[in-house]
């Protein structure tokens, strides 16, 4: 078996004795790409630091192509790291801001401008060189800002939800334009964002991360359909949660105005809202009784705060798979 | 009837411009007397100005006396804004800046005779301590010729204006730069180099500029601790203009503008270095 190309064993962190995250532990590929998501303040941001070097591991070790980086400064680590803002220099040119890591290799000026044009060329912002950041859209500077790290050829490269300050529109271009130019240059990533449909679509893993803890580690896939607890089925699936062991997918359930018979599954609802996506109706309902709400696509029209009966088919009622992480 | 936005900014700059009409009328004023003699147009005072060496001696310990105060200042500002930060944000500590901002410079300057003279508390002290074993071995500091008197005033009066000028650059600075410059394989130097200095350096620099404005043309300080000779400027030109020959009035004004333009040089020079990173910094923040 080859060993892992970036490997984190037993990590922990903590301030003033209050534990941030605690014995974390995951393996990637070269080239492969983790998504980190869960809600604000579980502890992903402060994992993405240890990483960078920026705050050190209280316990733990953290390894890359087999060297062990865990006492390294986040200068002398190969990790380079893309900040919720683009934090582009505002008196350098876009030219200078993407070579300004190289400048730390001591590389002769003129292979950096090079290296950085073809990093500009890269992104798409050729003709931008001798532009000022202020010259840029949003959209524009975090890109540069993504040139601007992987100029220094990092062996890791993190990313902290770099799209949250854009557009909707603009979001979804970048994460398929970003998730293209890391696969095609080979780039191991983690990226951490709060919004799981950004981590399924980064990610060719995606990592649910709940008080300091990855609920659970796996095929994007996988963790959608297969929620390994009750909270990665609440904040990752659209699932209703029946109790902290089962679930019924929100496919299989349905919903009609009068009760159904011979259906394992019946609870009432009140319909709370309706939204129309990919020419489907769907509709929010409130079940009183599990105190949840859930989204279900139907053909019935209903109107607000209609009594609506949700079901399903005792078949598709499913237990967590309660699997922690995992492995390779 | 409704204003243009041209006129709107014309009424609402009148103020402004009426006070400011004042010294403008004094400068022209000083500016037509320099140039004039029994009514006609010459040159005459600033050639005799120019012939004089009391003039060039004074005009030059001037500006060394104020380039040492303005960058002595400027360095201890901010060394301390950047050492003392988190405590100076808070009101103890904005209190113990503002607190030196509130004497007038001549009680300040007063303060430094009273304990660095000669005969001062210092050198008493020094003397019960033993350390010294009369008064007279202790240096002399004030009214001396190197001017070190003035400077310890306008160092200990400057410094805390000049933490206040920077406190508000300390407060918002992102750490994000800092941790960027990091990552990217950067040292301390680099960090503050890139990620400090570029927003420090117009605000330093416009603190200078006050500063040295001030220093180079203000006159109580240098006239409480200031030496027989040389003089400071403004101590010069202030004896010309009340001395009893009518003749050295004209001088007095000459060499006022002759600060001005001193001033004036400094300050464009200053401001068009700085302008465009100015407008690249506040235009591109983020």
């Amino acid at each position: 078996m080859t060993p892992s190309f970036i490997t984190v064993e037993h990590t922990s962190k903590s301030f003033n004795k209050e534990a941030i995250f605690s014995n974390l532990s995951f393996t990637l590929n070269k080239g492969d790409i983790l998504s980190i998501v869960g809600p604000s303040g579980s502890g992903k941001t402060t994992l993405l630091r240890c990483l960078a070097g920026l705050e050190s591991f209280s316990t733990g070790k953290f390894l890359i192509n087999g060297k062990n980086v865990t006492a390294l400064e986040a200068n002398k680590r190969p990790v380079s790291l893309v900040f919720q803002h683009p934090l582009l220099f505002p008196h350098m040119t876009i030219q200078e801001n993407v070579a300004y890591g190289l400048a730390f290799q001591r590389r002769k000026k003129k292979e950096r401008l090079r290296h950085a044009q073809e990093l500009i060329n890269q992104v798409g912002l050729t003709g931008y060189e001798k532009s000022f950041p202020y010259e840029l859209s949003g959209g524009q500077q975090q890109r540069v800002s993504l040139a601007r790290s992987l100029a220094i050829s990092p062996n890791l490269l993190l990313l902290d939800e770099p799209f949250s300050s854009l557009d909707v529109r603009l979001r979804n271009e970048m994460r398929t334009w970003v998730r293209q130019l890391l696969k095609d240059q080979e780039i191991t990533a983690i990226f951490v964002t709060h919004d799981k449909e950004e981590a399924m679509q980064m990610g060719d893993y995606v990592g649910v991360f709940e008080n300091g803890q990855f609920q659970q580690i796996g095929e994007p896939e996988h963790v959608y359909h297969s929620p390994a607890n009750a909270f990665v089925a609440d904040f990752f699936g659209d699932h209703l949660l029946v109790d902290q062991e089962t679930f019924i997918p929100v496919q299989s359930l349905f919903l009609s105005r009068s009760k159904p018979k011979q259906v394992g599954s019946v609870w009432e609802g009140i319909m709370k809202n309706k939204l129309h996506v990919h020419g489907h109706s769907l509709y929010q309902v409130f079940i009183e009784d599990l105190n949840q709400h859930v989204t279900v696509s139907s053909s019935i029209n209903l109107t607000i705060d209609e009594p609506i009966y949700v079901s399903a088919h005792p078949d598709s009622v499913q237990t967590f798979t309660n699997q922690q992480q995992r492995n390779g | 009837m409704k204003l243009s936005e041209t006129n709107k900014a014309w009424i609402l700059l009148t103020p402004a411009l009426l006070f400011l009409s004042l010294p403008a009328y004094g400068l022209f004023s000083a500016i037509w007397t320099s140039l004039h003699e029994n009514g006609s147009f010459t040159t005459k005072h600033y050639r005799t100005l120019f012939q004089q060496e009391t003039f060039w001696e004074s005009i030059g310990y001037s500006v060394r006396i104020t380039l040492l105060s303005t960058v002595l200042s400027l360095v201890l500002g901010l060394l301390i804004t950047r050492a003392f930060s988190p405590f100076i944000q808070s009101t103890k500590g904005k209190l113990s800046i503002w607190l030196p901002m509130l004497f007038p410079h001549f009680v300040w300057g007063y303060i430094v005779l009273l304990l660095f003279e000669q005969s001062g508390l210092i050198s008493h002290l020094l003397v019960e301590m033993g350390l010294i074993s009369s008064t007279s071995s202790f240096p002399i500091i004030t009214n001396d010729q190197n001017g070190i008197g003035i400077i310890l005033t306008y160092v200990g009066k400057e410094t805390p204006f000049v933490v206040l000028m920077l406190l508000p650059i300390y407060a918002k600075q992102q750490d994000g730069y800092k941790d960027l410059v990091q990552t990217l394989g950067g040292g301390k130097w680099a960090a503050f180099k890139d990620a400090e200095w570029p927003w420090v350096s117009p605000v330093l620099l416009e603190a200078g500029i006050i500063l040295f404005a001030f220093i180079l043309s203000a006159y109580e300080v240098p006239f409480l601790l200031g030496a027989t000779f040389p003089e400071m400027i403004s101590v010069l030109t202030y004896d010309w203009f009340y001395s009893g020959d009518w003749n050295e009035r004209p001088l007095a004004f000459a060499a006022m503008i002759i600060t001005s333009v001193l001033i004036g040089i400094m300050s464009f020079i200053a401001f068009s270095a700085m302008n465009r990173k100015r407008m690249l910094l506040t235009k591109g923040q983020g």
